[in-house]
């Protein structure tokens, strides 16, 4: 098993990117800690995976936390029915000491409303700064569809921002 | 994206505010009004949006406790096998 003081140093680097993913993926913090949490123990358990650059090492976090969020999904869609009075959490909150501009709000709402995937495809793209071929395989979907989540949830915001 | 400053974008673009993408410079006050009142000439409508969509995603941050609650679980973990995840392994290399 890997260290701690190497398993802090890459939670310390990429905590933030991993938690956006589960988040955004997940819905429910509940369930992107959960998610998360697992994300990092494959990290640990992987010592005998040889990491080129702290960029692979991020695109796998990444990649882990995506297929992990998608097998919990699936798992929770067969053993779970949705409960009206549970709603989903908005994935991108506030904190109660920020007060952003009106038109942050806007830009947090029209995220929230995107689907879960072309969320996450808009993320890896514009925060991460991964091309779509790219997002394309952390995702594993078809570099079309990606282009076409980005296209779709980016139209969305210009709307928005006016 | 195909510049030299492709990796450095991709380590933290988010938190750090700045675009990630054709080697745009850093704006010099990372909030978002401040980001939204000046966005580049050339591509001010896009450029716009993505410096929204990063001031957006940059506010939601790891959990304080998470770190700590992680490095519990998986010391707890540690020694149990994982199993039941059919898709994360292998195919995880990028």
């Amino acid at each position: 098993m890997r260290t701690d003081a190497d398993i802090e140093h890459v939670m310390d680097a990429n905590g933030d990117a991993v938690w956006r993913v589960c988040l955004m993926r997940m819905g429910q913090r509940a369930s992107a800690q959960d998610v998360f949490q697992e994300t990092f123990l494959r990290y640990a358990l992987a010592d005998d995976h040889e990491f080129h650059g702290e960029d692979h090492v991020r695109a796998w976090l990444i990649r882990v936390a995506t297929n992990l969020c998608t097998d919990a999904l699936r798992h929770d869609a067969h053993v779970t029915q949705p409960d009206p009075d549970d709603p989903a959490e908005e994935p991108l909150a506030t904190e109660p000491s920020e007060q952003p501009d009106e038109a942050l709000w806007e830009v947090r709402d029209a995220l929230n409303d995107l689907p879960a995937e072309q969320r996450q495809a808009v993320y890896l793209t514009v925060c991460e700064g991964y091309p779509a071929t790219e997002v394309a395989r952390l995702m594993g979907a078809p570099p079309n569809t990606v282009y076409s989540w980005v296209a779709r949830g980016k139209a969305r915001l210009r709307e928005v921002l006016g | 994206m195909t510049h030299d400053g492709q990796d450095e974008a991709r380590r933290d673009a988010c938190h750090a505010g700045r675009p990630s993408q054709e080697g745009h410079p850093a704006p010099a006050d990372r909030s978002p009004s401040a980001a939204d009142a000046a966005p580049r000439a050339d591509a001010p409508r896009d450029e716009r949006v993505d410096q929204a969509i990063r001031a957006a995603f940059a506010s939601e941050r790891m959990p304080a406790g998470l770190k700590a609650s992680t490095l519990a679980f998986i010391h707890a973990r540690a020694e149990t096998p994982v199993t039941g995840v059919a898709n994360v392994g292998a195919d995880a290399d990028t």
